[in-house]
């Protein structure tokens, strides 16, 4: 059976992959003769820069008028020859507006919406610059405040009828707990799961608010449940960055503690997805108590 | 129909090398753990069950009643544990050398165990051997055993709690550590102060002077058996210091103005003290080893309540050089002053944690006084007690508590009543500390060595 299948991907790989390769070439060699003979007469390059002209128009407006007559200008100044030197001008008018390049693209599809609403949007994206571990703890943060926020987006994705590369994109960049959705688990369902752990927990984290940087202390616990919704064991996941400080060793035996406490368990979760939740990694981080 | 095949071929072929790496991806990402953030929890204090030290003789049983009893009530005036009342203990072992029923003690929600045995030896000594439980991890903390004589039982019993109180907090016990303080006695207009010290949970209490001469601001050295004052002795305050261990007492240098808010260096070396003259006060430094004097401060304006950073690097002190007594911090040798209390009203009496990332002062602001912290960088500053007068701010030796004095008016003539408190670091858990007579000034020591 393996041998046939091996065959096969062979056999396909070699009939396959040249054509791959092929039929692009052929397809595109065609439409680039047809570019060419019109664009040797007329100017290519024209169409990349109205692009940029269409942008700027829409993102000049909430801010200064003249920046159109400008752009403008640059249109009528391109005619004579120098692409290069036209396309570096508009450059720095459109910096200010859409600071970041590679944001450009989500810009256009937000373009119908309205001018205004692209201002609003680019400080949206701003803050997602900031390191990973800034990220997390944002994330942490605003998790309590604004789960359904969080579970919109995700939701328009799937709304979206995309290609087959954009599935395959989406797959590669969703987190790892979403695709445990083969074991059909809505992204409602899952927040649920969170949020039982999560509220049954908080009574039992006892934290020392007087320790030195306890504010700073994040402490990762693995634990594993019992179908019951019971913890059979836990144990610092980070340990070894916690133990040669007495403070965070402590700080990560009191989270050990608040998931072993029988008081705050059994965990009311729904048994049919036991497999979801069987195992469960718990980021304890003081910092929102702390006012971060 | 030759180029539809191909095309056919050519989506079977990319379906294969995309499709199976991604089923791939999605069985491992199936193995992930659910993840959940917890970004709140409690602050309460830590059931814990100490039970009495089991002995065989009725004198070890005894002895090992008393040690618990000093253990829990060391944990619990921390408010960082709450020890179960003893009575609710269902099945308590009768040796050390087996685990535990955990199931016992989970029961009672005792999230931490001591056990210990106390044994009387030959020539009044004795043995003390306790362990420290984690009854959910079911693992031991922390075990140990000590050995002294049976007279020191009460330090031993602090010197168990400090063990526990590290190994659960993660930060150095403060039990085995003493108060000396100011003990007032008599009237408003006969007041007579006298230096007293005792253990810091109120036990061993003993005068130190007569009270013949008034006597302030008391400061422990960080190494040696040694009190440093400003007493009154004749009509000129002076700074001195004082041996426990002798009881002998000396002045501190001899200076041509008066000397006061005296205080060690943290390798004991050196006192650092404020001098007035012709009505300026500066900051001065005398080593004592060499007993060389030297001025740190040179201001037309008060610069008084010196107290240097744990590691002897800066000092902090207050001034009213911008026009308001204020905080200020300034390298060991006076050099690179700078202000760090910008708040609305004065601010005196800075001390520098042990911990080192904060600062307790006193602050008059609206008509009334407040014991605070501030961040080194003066940022944070938090307001932990307050009233009529409260005063004279001192560290724990771990950092994390602060005692403190109250004046509390009573009656109609001016009449007052002052205590000594404390107060946790959180600004909770403030408590009165129990003394024979009224008490101000206190200050804390070191641990005892």
């Amino acid at each position: 059976m393996s041998l046939v299948l091996h065959v096969t991907v062979v056999l396909l790989s070699v009939i396959g992959l040249p054509y791959l390769q092929r039929t692009p070439a052929k397809e595109n060699i065609p439409m680039v003769v047809e570019l060419v003979s019109i664009a040797s007469e007329t100017n290519l390059p024209a169409q990349p820069i109205r692009e940029p002209v269409s942008k700027i128009k829409q993102a000049n407006p909430p801010l200064p008028i003249p920046a159109k007559s400008e752009t403008k200008v640059v249109l009528k100044q391109k005619r004579p020859e120098p692409i290069s030197k036209i396309l570096p001008e508009p450059k720095p008018t459109v910096k200010r507006d859409l600071n970041p390049k590679p944001v450009a693209k989500p810009k256009r599809i937000l373009k119908p919406v309205a001018s205004k609403k692209l201002a609003k949007i680019t400080p949206r994206r701003k803050p997602t610059p900031p390191d990973p571990f800034a990220l997390v703890l944002k994330n942490l943060e605003k998790e309590i405040k604004t789960t359904q926020v969080a579970i919109k987006p995700k939701k328009k994705n799937k709304s979206k009828k995309s290609d087959f590369e954009q599935q395959i994109a989406k797959v590669l960049t969703r987190r790892p707990i979403n695709e445990s959705s083969s074991s059909r688990i809505t992204m409602t369902e899952m927040h649920a799961m969170i949020n039982t752990i999560r509220t049954a927990i908080m009574p039992c984290w006892n934290l020392q608010p007087g320790a030195k940087g306890a504010q700073n202390i994040v402490v990762i616990i693995g634990a594993s449940l019992n179908p019951d919704g019971r913890v059979t064991r836990a144990w610092v996941k980070n340990r070894s960055v916690l133990i040669e400080d007495p403070f965070k060793l402590a700080a990560a035996e009191a989270a050990q503690r608040a998931i072993l406490n029988q008081a705050c368990q059994p965990f009311k979760l729904d048994p049919k997805k036991y497999d979801i939740w069987k195992d469960v990694t718990l980021n304890f981080n003081p910092s929102e108590m702390f006012g971060r | 129909m030759r180029k539809n095949l191909i095309t056919r071929l050519q989506s079977v072929f990319f379906g294969f090398i995309v499709l199976v790496p991604l089923n791939f991806l999605t069985f491992q990402s199936a193995l992930g753990e659910l993840r959940v953030d917890i970004t709140r929890g409690t602050v309460k204090p830590l059931p814990i069950a100490v039970t009495n030290f089991i002995g065989k003789t009725q004198q070890e049983i005894e002895l090992g009643q008393s040690i618990s009893g000093v253990i829990r009530a060391d944990l619990e005036r921390s408010g960082l544990f709450q020890a179960i009342d003893n009575q609710a203990f269902i099945d308590v072992e009768r040796t050390l050398d087996t685990v535990p029923q955990f199931q016992n003690w989970r029961i009672l929600n005792a999230q931490a165990l001591v056990q210990g045995h106390v044994t009387l030896i030959s020539n009044n000594r004795m043995r003390a051997q306790f362990r420290l439980w984690d009854v959910f991890a079911q693992q031991q903390m922390i075990g140990q055993v000590y050995t002294t004589l049976g007279t020191n039982w009460r330090r031993i019993s602090h010197i168990v709690a400090d063990a526990i109180y590290k190994r659960v907090t993660g930060e150095e016990g403060y039990f085995d550590s003493r108060i000396v303080y100011i003990a007032e006695t008599g009237s408003l207009m006969r007041r007579i102060k006298r230096l007293a010290i005792m253990d810091q949970d109120g036990e061993n209490h003993h005068f130190l002077t007569d009270g013949s001469s008034l006597v302030l601001t008391p400061r422990f050295s960080p190494s040696r058996q040694e009190i440093t004052y400003m007493s009154y002795h004749g009509k000129v305050p002076r700074v001195y210091i004082f041996n426990i261990d002798t009881g002998r007492q000396e002045v501190l240098g001899d200076f041509p103005g008066m000397t006061f808010a005296p205080r060690f260096s943290p390798d004991g070396n050196t006192v650092i003290m404020s001098m007035a003259k012709d009505g300026n006060t500066e900051i001065y430094t005398m080593d004592l080893r060499t007993r060389q004097a030297k001025r740190l401060t040179r201001h037309s304006a008060i610069d008084t309540s010196p107290h240097y950073s744990p590691n002897g690097k800066y000092i902090v002190f207050n001034s009213d050089r911008s026009g308001t007594q204020q905080i200020y911090i300034m390298n060991a040798n006076g050099k690179k002053v700078k202000r760090i209390s910008f708040g609305k009203g004065r601010y005196a009496t800075p001390v520098w944690s042990p911990r080192g990332d904060l600062i307790a002062f006193t602050k008059m602001a609206g008509g009334k006084f407040y014991i605070g912290v501030i961040g080194v960088d003066g940022k944070g500053e938090r307001l932990l007690a307050d009233g009529f007068l409260v005063e004279s701010p001192t560290w724990s030796p771990n950092g994390r508590v602060i005692m403190f004095f109250r004046e509390i008016p009573k009656g109609k003539l001016g009449d007052k009543e002052t205590k000594i408190y404390s107060i946790d670091l959180t600004g909770q858990n403030e408590r009165e500390i129990v003394t024979p007579m009224e008490a101000s000034d206190p200050a804390w020591s070191p641990l005892i060595p």
